[in-house]
């Protein structure tokens, strides 16, 4: 199922499928690997609020609020999972 | 380029690749801070020893995830690389710095950098931990991809540093036309095809993966816990300001005993006479009065430079960017602002890191108010003199609960003028917070040790020449001119400090203060240390005729009343009183009007705190 990342419950893999245009950080979130077909996974959620998320992809730890993980569009369909890279 | 100038050799990466401890490897303790020319940013290089080709300087340039910059700190990476911000700034060779150990998110910077045109090569950095993970790479095949030098390094075990030199001196000498780079953004197209041949060069250089360290994971488990990691966090401070306040004592004792014995050895040395007195109570006490500082500030600034290189700090900024956001400021906020219970200027530069501009503004304009270590020297003496030592609820000393109770008082202050910054509009909206959470480390002890020379250097340095001058200035003029024949007063009524100690009074009598503490606040506003000195000189001059031999200590606990000393604990939490803070804060925001109002705001807002404190201090007690 579609949803953003703001949605993706922790420690459940998705793929990413597009990150939105024209936000300040669009680029930046695009140079630190969130790219179509990667694999993301929330792995922290911050006390509380749970907000802000630590997601990784791609081998990488990376710490944003959920604001900016809506920007980030991914797929968590079992059919989509198949062979995990 | 003529062929005998040195060749300046510039280091690239990622905040998070090693490249600082690269650095810190290839040049010893040896490195040079200075300002580009026109635009005040820091620049940290070094003289380079090599045996082949040309001579070098190494450049450090701030850690930048691409050249398309998103802080102010990429942005000088940026600038250097395509226009050199002034000519003699500009790289004559590039170095990019790469972790083994993650190479799908460290490589696109280099196939990036190489479109420039710059002779570069490439160090694939960590390659000891990229190998204890079980990593094999081919770094002929990696060569032959890049089209450059790749040399294996390790900036802790000091490996392939020599051949890495030695590339870069050979590339030195070749012809190379800098005014000829060409730059344009790169779109999100050309980003994601760089990732894609990324993942094709991967393909056939990474011979066996490894196994990812679990490590990390493990520990973040706990330290981001929900439940435990604020906990661990809460300890870590704790532990921190024991270390400050425990065992920084120790060696401030020892010290503070030096001074005192070289103070009365230089007095016995000279006759009585006005050179002992500007030698012993302008001079050695001035300066001693802030030496002893020294080992309490080291201490801090070591326990922040382990904490930041071993990768915590990002956790740190992670668990507390939720109440960061509350008042506009984000995680990114935290590393800059714990900076400055350090002092203020370090910590508004380390602003520059903070993506969004309205946090910056905002971080930027709350940190005169954390509780720098400036601060200490006045808080120590005042709180020495006023609160008995009895323990309170059988557990906290008194004294110690006071101090933590002002640095307390100086924490919500922040966080109180940045959710008024943001209701006031001032700061601006769109704040937002992404943080690569580096994979921990052992902290480099090299990096620890240089960052805590240099913050030695720079603060002897500044005891030496500003607190000097301005000890000698305020005790010539606390001296002069002599009071006439027949005076009946203490001769420092009828000096220049005396006079302009008398025409401030009206203003600071309503919270408590009296003249001594007037003359003494004014060369405060150039370093809020001098203030403890400076009431020393004032007191010293005053009765040099009756040496009681009387400690400051004893001077103003017989001197001042208990409210008159709280009020200046409370003006001092607020007090704007380090002009140096004001100059860095209007060069890095550039905006007089916001610097202006800050300053007035904290006079004012100190006054208003010292007169609530005085007034309902002397009617309660």
């Amino acid at each position: 199922m579609r949803k953003t990342l703001k949605e993706l419950p922790r420690n459940t893999k998705a793929r990413v499928v597009d990150v939105a245009t024209g936000h300040a950080i669009s680029v930046r979130l695009v140079e630190l690997g969130f790219m179509a077909g990667e694999w993301v996974e929330v792995v922290h959620e911050a006390p509380l609020s749970r907000d802000p998320i630590v997601v990784e992809c791609s081998g990488t730890r990376i710490a944003l609020r959920r604001s900016e993980a809506s920007l980030i569009l991914v797929d968590d369909s079992l059919e989509c999972s198949g062979v995990q890279s | 380029m003529s062929g005998s100038e040195k060749v300046l050799v510039a280091l690239v990466g990622h905040p998070n690749c090693g490249k600082t401890a690269l650095f810190n490897a290839l040049t010893g303790l040896r490195q040079k801070v200075a300002n580009y020319p026109g635009v005040t940013v820091e620049r940290v290089e070094s003289d380079l020893a090599s045996d082949l080709g040309h001579p070098l300087r190494v450049l450090d340039l701030p850690g930048a995830y691409s050249l398309n910059p998103q802080s102010e700190d990429e942005k000088i990476t940026h600038d250097v690389l395509l226009d050199g911000m002034g000519t003699d700034a500009r790289p004559g060779v590039l170095i990019v710095v790469l972790d083994a150990t993650n190479l799908r998110l460290h490589l696109p910077i280099a196939l990036e950098v190489r479109e420039l045109g710059y002779p570069i090569c490439v160090a694939l950095n960590m390659i000891d931990l990229a190998e204890a993970a079980g990593m094999q790479l081919n770094v002929k095949y990696l060569e032959e991809a890049l089209g450059c030098r790749v040399i294996p390094t390790s900036a802790t075990r000091k490996y392939g540093l020599g051949p890495l030199v030695e590339a870069a001196a050979k590339l030195a000498s070749s012809e190379f036309d800098a005014s000829k780079t060409q730059w344009t953004p790169s779109t999100r197209e050309q980003i994601i095809l760089r990732r894609k041949s990324v993942e094709d060069i991967l393909r056939r250089t990474v011979v066996v993966p490894g196994h990812p360290s679990l490590f990390t994971t493990r520990v973040d488990r706990f330290l981001l816990h929900p439940f435990l990691g604020p906990l661990a966090l809460l300890a870590t401070v704790f532990l921190v300001f024991q270390a400050v306040f425990t065992l920084g004592a120790i060696p401030t004792d020892w010290i503070d005993g030096v001074i005192s014995s070289f103070a009365s050895w230089t007095r016995s040395q000279l006759s009585s006479g006005m050179l002992s007195d500007l030698l012993v109570d302008g001079i050695i006490s001035g300066v001693g009065a802030v030496l002893v500082f020294l080992p309490q500030i080291l201490i801090l600034f070591a326990s922040l430079l382990i904490l930041e290189d071993s990768g915590y700090m990002a956790r740190a900024a992670f668990l507390m960017d939720r109440i960061m956001g509350r008042v506009g400021l984000s995680g990114r906020s935290v590393l800059p602002l714990v900076s400055g219970f350090a002092c203020a200027i370090p910590a508004i530069i380390g602003s520059r890191s903070i993506q969004s501009p309205a946090q910056r503004l905002a971080t930027i304009l709350i940190t005169p108010v954390t509780t720098c270590s400036a601060r200490l020297p006045v808080y120590t003496l005042l709180i020495a003199a006023f609160i008995p030592n009895t323990v309170v609820a059988g557990l906290f000393g008194l004294q110690g609960f006071v101090l933590t109770l002002l640095y307390i008082l100086g924490a919500v202050s922040a966080f109180v003028f940045a959710g008024l910054l943001k209701a006031f509009g001032l700061t601006g909206a769109g704040g937002y917070f992404l943080l690569e959470l580096p994979t921990y480390r052992l902290p480099s002890m090299r990096t620890v040790l240089r960052g805590l020379l240099d913050c030695a250097r720079a603060f002897i340095v500044r005891a030496g020449t500003l607190i000097l001058s301005i000890m000698v200035l305020l005790w010539a003029v606390s001296t002069f001119p002599r009071p006439p024949e027949g005076a009946t007063q203490p001769s420092i009524s009828y000096s220049l400090a005396g006079k302009l100690g008398n025409i401030v009074l009206p203003v600071l009598e309503p919270i408590g203060f009296n003249w001594q503490i007037s003359v003494a606040m004014i060369p405060g506003f150039a370093a809020r240390e001098v203030l403890v000195s400076a009431l020393g000189t004032v007191y010293a001059v005053e009765s040099e005729n009756s040496d009681d031999g009387a400690s400051l200590t004893e001077k103003i606990k017989t001197d001042w009343s208990l409210p008159t000393a709280l009020s200046l604990l409370a003006w001092y939490v607020f007090a704007p009183q380090c002009l140096a803070t004001f100059a860095v804060m209007q060069r890095e925001i550039r905006s007089l009007r916001l610097t202006l109002l800050s300053f007035t705001v904290l006079l004012v807002v100190a006054w208003l705190a010292a007169f609530i404190t005085y007034q309902v201090a002397s009617k309660l007690l």
